[in-house]
This record gives structure tokens, sequence and C-alpha cells, in this order.
């Protein structure tokens, strides 16, 4: 692209919840359309840097500009940055009051104020395009996991966000539902939607990512080309864990 | 002997287990048996002049106009500005602030830990020492005596509603780029509405009862009319059969319709669990985040019936 600036860019992100130092000086840059994966033990801080990124949670102390805008800045207000960098849950988190459709529409319709006609037809588009045009006006209770993540992930789209984060979006998930979550992250990689992704999934990793951090302590231990950390890992503590995860 | 207790055993379980599946039907047939019965009993003390219809007949239009109009009244008001008192005061009750959370635990158990018929007593010579000489004191101490019983009991319906709600999806509801206002109006209020409405029914129902208690302080409402005309004519069970029959038809199709509306209106996986047997469409699939809910709800709003309980498994065993 032309444009100078990565799409991410996190500088130094710390972050303590009371004494517990959770992040201590964490960097990452992710460019436009690219796919970055984070891996890393339990307790590593994966999921609080994804929240920092999208400022669910405030870092204590670093920088983060999306799409080259600084984000921490105090003037910037925390929901605007939500609007573009749009989160899919391990738990999927549908509004279990809502429809699939009016979980897909309800930013649009409250936040965008978009007219609830053009948003539910926006709405079925998007359903569409994640394989549940069958599904359009279920509840969340009468899907199965992998039905609601895929709604998850077109709620998450409906906003038209710049990035997308997904913390663990198939580890809640019944082994043989995995594959279709991770179909509709494949084509939105493939679309060119710039992406962190926190997983598990080598497969993913290997197939679908540009970039792999492998985060320990709250520290970035090593980082790379997907394919060539998770293959060749340069350091002991990296090999132990890919040795692990690959199982 | 073994043999035959096992035997009635298994009877009463299967009596139980056609009454959970046909609940609605039981209900009906037990209170239309019960109506009957009554009808039957007051009918045979009419023919022997026990029971004056005659007294019923004319007395129906004060019973109604004056005394059920009255205790709807003050019942419907109190609860309303109750509700408000009970958002307000669960919202306290789980904010961060401290103070204002102590302030409200403290107004809960005072009020739900003393009988109402005190609170009433205490509140109409409150009343009565602020404003001397004042015409409507009684009314005025009734309306705060309920408003302010009802309001603690309604705190801690709306804080289990509020507690009810998966912190997942108020976390999902900010991601997008909702304000905390925006939360509360379009992601947490339309699920606790719908968690609370079968307590909040029971609130009702319960403040309707205690509201008879006002007939203490002098309120004329339906109690106060029936010990009235009991005490004018004599007559004892006249009144206060008139009263009763009242009183159910006020709570009785409240209850039934609200559960209609509750069935009717229902949401896969909030609220009413699809097993109670008052629900016959599909069952929710289990998801994690619909379990989840269905399970806090049911923890914390329904209370599960253990007999009900112990029923079902040991039928379930057996089968
Ligand atoms: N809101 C919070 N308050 C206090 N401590 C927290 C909070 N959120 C996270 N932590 C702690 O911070 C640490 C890092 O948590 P985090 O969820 O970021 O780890 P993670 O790498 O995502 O782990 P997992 O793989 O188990 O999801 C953990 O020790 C966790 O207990
Ligand atoms: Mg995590």
């Amino acid at each position: 692209m032309s444009s100078s600036h990565p799409m991410i860019k996190a500088e130094n992100i710390h972050k303590s919840y009371d004494s517990l130092r959770v992040l201590k000086g964490v960097s990452l840059s992710v460019d436009k359309g690219d796919v970055l994966v984070i891996v890393g033990p339990s307790g590593s801080g994966k999921s609080t840097l994804l929240r920092c990124i999208n400022l669910l949670v405030y870092p204590d102390s670093g920088s983060i500009w999306i799409d080259g805008i600084l984000t921490t800045h105090h003037e910037v207000r925390p929901e605007w940055v939500r609007e573009k960098v749009a989160m899919v849950f391990q738990s999927f988190n549908l509004f279990s009051h809502l429809r699939a459709v009016d979980n897909v529409t309800l930013g649009l319709r409250k936040i965008k104020g978009i007219n609830p006609e053009e948003a539910r037809e926006a709405g079925i588009h998007l359903l569409k395009s994640v394989g549940l045009e069958d599904k359009i006006d279920e509840y969340p209770a009468n899907l199965s996991g992998g039905q609601q993540q895929r709604v998850a992930i077109a709620r998450a789209l409906a906003m038209n966000p710049k990035v997308v984060l997904f913390d663990e979006p198939t580890s809640a998930l019944d082994p043989e539902f995995i594959s279709e979550v991770l179909d509709v992250m494949t084509r939105l990689a493939n679309e060119g939607m710039t992406m962190i992704v926190v997983t598990h999934e080598i497969g993913f990793a290997k197939g679908v990512a540009d970039h792999l951090v492998f985060l320990e302590g709250g520290r970035v231990l090593e980082e790379g080309g997907a394919r060539e950390v998770i293959e060749s890992p340069r350091r002991r503590r990296t090999q132990e864990f890919m040795s692990k995860i690959l199982g | 002997m073994a043999a035959v207790g096992r035997n009635s055993e298994g009877v009463l379980i299967r009596i139980r287990y056609w009454i959970d599946n046909h609940r609605s039907l039981s209900a009906g047939i037990f209170a239309g048996v019960f109506v009957i019965l009554l009808f039957v009993y007051l009918y045979s003390l009419t023919l022997t002049g026990e029971f004056r219809l005659d007294f019923v007949t004319s007395k129906i239009p004060r019973f109604i106009f004056v005394g059920m109009i009255t205790t709807l009244m003050l019942t419907g008001v109190s609860y309303v500005l109750g509700m408000s008192l009970g958002f307000l005061t669960a919202y306290a009750r789980i904010s961060d602030i401290r103070a204002l959370k102590a302030l409200a635990k403290g107004y809960i158990d005072a009020f739900r830990g003393t009988p109402i018929l005190v609170q009433i007593l205490l509140w109409m010579i409150v009343v009565a020492a602020l404003t001397p000489g004042y015409r409507a004191q009684a009314f005025v101490a009734a309306i705060a005596a309920l408003t302010i019983n009802t309001g603690a009991y309604q705190a801690e319906i709306f804080r289990g509603g509020f507690k009810a709600i998966q912190e997942g999806q108020i976390e999902a509801g900010r991601a997008l780029g909702f304000t905390s206002w925006q939360l509360m109006k379009h992601i947490k209020l339309p699920q606790v509405l719908r968690l609370v409405t079968p307590p909040m029914t029971n609130e009702f129902i319960a403040l309707l009862k205690a509201s008879a208690l006002l007939s203490i302080i002098g309120v004329v409402e339906l109690t106060f009319i029936a010990k009235d005309e009991m005490l004018r004519t004599f007559l004892t069970l006249e009144p206060w059969t008139l009263a009763t029959l009242l009183y159910l038809a006020m709570t009785v199709p409240l209850a039934k319709l609200v559960q209609f509306l509750e069935i009717k209106f229902r949401i896969p996986g909030l609220g009413l669990p699809s097993d109670t047997g008052l629900y016959r469409g599909r069952k929710p699939r289990p998801g994690v985040a619909a379990s989840q809910t269905t399970m806090a709800a049911q923890s914390l709003l329904l209370r599960r019936d253990p007999l009900y309980e112990y029923f079902r498994r040991r039928n379930r065993s057996k089968v």
C-alpha cells in the first residue's frame, strides 16, 4: 500500500492488575492486510494484549496506533476505537435476547443509526457470507457452537472494522465445528482483512498467518514469519512450546 | 407390607408425574373442585338461612368500588414507585462505590428483616408527627410503607437479574463500540426485564396481599371494609367470603396473564427453562452461552422445587 504506516502498531505496552504485572513492554506491528498469530502459555497476557489494542482495558503505559492514529491519546474516545477494531471471543458472547440477524445488526442500528430494513439486508448478506443463510432468525440458544461463532464473526464484520481481533475463537468448540470457523477466518484473511489471532491451531497459523509472536510472561520472546517460528524456532522456550502444541 | 408400600409409592409418583406433565390442566381441576365445593357449602348454608346471600349482593358495590379499587390503587402506586427505588438500589448495590453499596445493603436488610406490619405502624406514627391535623395521613403512611418495603424486595430481584447476565455479553457490547448507557438500554435492560418478570409478578401479588395490613391504620381498603361490615352487621362468613373471592379475582388472573405472556414471548435460553413443562416448543440445543445464562437464571430467579427434582431423578433412574 502507498501508506507508510502499519495498520496496527503497539509500542512498549505495560499493564498490571494491582501488583500482578501482566504485560511488561510488548511491541508489535501489523501491516494492512496481514495476519498476525499470537501464541503463548496460559496467563502469558495474550488476552490482555488484545484487550489493550481495542481499549477494552487501558495500558498503563505505551502507545498504540490504529491506521496511523494514536488511539491511546486521551482525547480519542474509546468507543470510536472499538468501532474500528472488532473483536471475536472464545465464548462467542452473542446477545441471547436477539436473533442471529439482530445480533449482527445491533451496532449498525444503534451506533451507526442505519434504518432497520437496510440494516437487516446487510445482516442477511453477512450471515450468508458465513454460510448461515438458513439461521437468520434463530436465537443463539438454538445454534451450535460453530454457528454461534460464525454469527459472532458476522457481527464483528458488520461495523466495517479496519482490524479484527480473535481471542482463541475455536478453543471452546467441539472438534467437529472447528473447521467451519477456521474456514471463515481463512476466507476473511484472503480477502485482505487485517487480523490478530490468538490461537493454538497450528495448521491455521502455518497456512494463513504472515507473522507469529510468541508471548511468555508478558514479553515477546520470539517473533518472525509464521512458518519459520513454527518449524524452526530459535529459542529453547519456543521450541519446547511448539513441540508441546504440535503434540 | 413392603410390596404394598412400593406399590402405593409408585402410584404417588405416577400422579405426581401426571401433574407435572399437565400443570395448567391439573391446576384448573384443583381450583375448579375447590370452588365447586365452596359454592355447594355456601349454597347449603343459604338454604338454612345461615348464609345471607342478600348481604353479599347488596354489599358488592361497596366492596368493589371502595375496597378493591383502593387496594389496587395503593398497591399499584407503591409497586411502581418501589420499582424505581428498587432499580436504583440494585444499581447502587452492584456499583463500585463502597459507600453506596453499604447504604443500599443497609436499606435492603432493614426493610426485608422486619415485619411489614411494624413498618406500617412506624410510618403512621412518623407521618402523624410530621403532619399534625392532616386528613390523609393514613394514605401517605400507607404509600410510604408499601413503597419502601417493596423497594427493598425489588432491589434484590433486579440485582439477581443483573447478575444473571453474562459478563461476556457486556464485553462484546463494549467491543462493538457501545457506550455504557447504550449497553444498559440495548443489552442489559432487555434481558434483565425478561429474567425478573416471574419474581416481579410474585412481588406484586405479595404486596397486594400485604396491603390488607393497612386496615390496621384505618385505610379504607378491601380488608378494612370486610371488617367494618362484620362489626356493623355481626355477620362473619359473608364479608370475609366476599373479600376472599375479590382478592382471588385480582391475583389469579394476573398470575395467569403474566404466565401466558411469558410463554408466548419466550426467548430460548433466556429465563423460563424448557423442561418446566410450561413450554412445549423446541428444546434449545445447549450452546455454551445459552446454557450458562439459563443456569444462572434458574439458580437465581426460579426457586427449584426440591420435591419435583427428587421425583424427576428417581423416575429417570427407574426407566
Ligand atoms: N481483570 C483482571 N483482573 C485481575 N487479573 C487479571 C484480569 N485479567 C487478567 N488477569 C490476570 O492476568 C494474567 C494474564 O491474563 P490473560 O487473560 O491475558 O492471559 P492469557 O494469555 O490470555 O491466558 P489464557 O491462555 O489462559 O487465556 C493472568 O494471570 C490473569 O489471571
Ligand atoms: Mg486468554
